[in-house]
């Protein structure tokens, strides 16, 4: 069963995280709670990515702008990175004749790139 | 073609230097074509903000514009244009080994998996030509909305009310998956001049029930049934995502057996999914001296060892 946590949860779980915080990073819409009956809550992974984001602010004095771009490019890496796992999770399922012609052609990719 | 500064940036005439300054930086920060490989929309929303906070962000150059002295255009400097506007032309000369001598993709030798290759390559080349239209999609929303497991299973209209007080309306269709992403047309932020507004991206968290499970289209449920309906069979009252049914127990059956309640399960994409029953044999809550004593006299002569090949020597 997946746990859901309330806005002050998430606020006593982060330590440095205000509920004014908290807002900011969803009005940047760098935090997305969901939308329930009971009002907004929040997974662990939010509760990951909410840290990450006090620790960008806090220790790296990251500003607002540079803290948008920063998780725009983070969220489209780890995009990338699943999208890639799929692709090479896809050929792994493939008969290994297929595998070996595809290994090849990347390697041959790889040379002459 | 010229366009308003102002409506590139989302604010009025009336705006402070300070919220020009925050309006083209928030544009900027979402829209930069680094940021966007894929959508020319973007890059086009980062250029026109870019040449209106080039010509607002100077106070003389803006009082000259408001006052109609300039017009967007004519104060403006050469845009700074990307290697890639043109690259993709016929007349490249860098190109040239790519397709045929007179640039002809089409002429003799013409091969068309290699166009198709070279076309996928141009794909992404600025969608618009030079100059960005001025009426530009707004920016695309995204959201989360908790769903219950079977309103997603069933289909439901439901509703999100947005900070700003706004409410959206949505259709959660039959057979929705934990994670799936619908989409609102026109549901999003506000467009730039006349240009439509973005979309709502919706994307689903449907929430776990204690009794179903969903297994590709199927429903996997865990059916507790009594000792004398293991042993002889009958009709045992089962919940389905569609109300309760009867569903009919086999003499001697196990725990651990799976019965299939053909079509009773998630109407998906992929058709018509079932209900499995997993069978879990319940002991009565109390041994009383009746059973145990028939217990006792049966095993005398009918002992039987369902671990037969199984246990240690």
């Amino acid at each position: 069963m997946t746990i859901i946590y309330a806005p002050e949860e998430v606020i006593e779980t982060v330590t440095t995280l205000t509920a004014e915080r908290l807002s900011h990073f969803e009005s940047l819409h760098i935090v997305t709670p969901v939308h329930t009956q009971e009002g907004p809550r929040y997974h662990q992974l939010d509760i990951h990515r909410i840290t990450l984001l006090c620790e960008l602010t806090d220790d790296f004095e990251v500003n607002e702008d540079a803290l948008v771009i920063i998780m725009s490019l983070l969220d489209q890496l780890h995009g990338a990175r699943g999208r890639l796992e799929q692709v090479v999770e896809a050929i792994g399922a493939e008969p290994s004749e297929i595998k070996l012609r595809l290994s090849r052609r990347l390697h041959d990719g790889f040379k002459d790139g | 073609m010229t366009q308003d500064p102002y409506a590139a940036l989302g604010l009025s005439k009336t705006a402070t230097p300070d919220a020009i300054k925050k309006a083209y930086r928030k544009i900027a920060r979402k829209n930069h074509p680094d940021l966007n490989p894929d959508d020319p929309k973007a890059e086009a929303r980062f250029k026109n903000a870019g040449r209106a906070y080039d010509l607002l962000k100077d106070s003389e150059q803006r009082r000259r514009f408001d006052a109609g002295e300039i017009d967007a255009t004519g104060a403006e400097q050469a845009p700074r244009g990307y290697y890639r506007d043109e690259a993709s032309k016929p007349e490249n000369p860098y190109t040239q080994g790519r397709s045929s001598p007179d640039g002809d993709p089409f002429s003799e030798g013409f091969n068309a998996d290699d166009f198709f290759a070279n076309f996928a390559r141009n794909r992404n080349g600025s969608g618009f030509g030079g100059r960005e239209p001025a009426d530009l999609p707004g920016h695309d929303r995204q959201y989360r909305l908790s769903v219950p497991f079977l309103d997603a299973v069933l289909g439901t209209k439901t509703r999100i009310t947005l900070p700003d007080g706004n409410v959206l309306e949505v259709t959660i269709p039959q057979g929705s998956k934990n994670g799936q992403t619908l989409r609102l047309r026109g549901k999003g932020e506000l467009g730039f001049g006349a240009g439509p507004p973005g979309d709502a991206f919706i994307t689903l968290d449907v929430s776990p029930n204690p009794d179903f499970e969903r297994d590709g289209e199927d429903i996997v449920v865990t059916l507790p049934i009594s000792i004398d309906e293991a042993i002889l069979g009958g009709k045992v009252p089962v919940n389905t995502v569609a109300g309760q049914v009867n569903v009919t127990v086999p003499p001697g059956a196990s725990s651990g057996q799976i019965l299939r309640l053909k079509g009773r399960g998630i109407k998906g994409r992929l058709g018509q999914g079932d209900q499995r029953i997993t069978l879990r044999i319940v002991s009565p809550p109390n041994i009383d001296d009746e059973l145990k004593r028939f217990m006792e006299s049966w095993r005398e002569k009918n002992a039987y060892n369902p671990r037969a090949g199984k246990e240690e020597s």
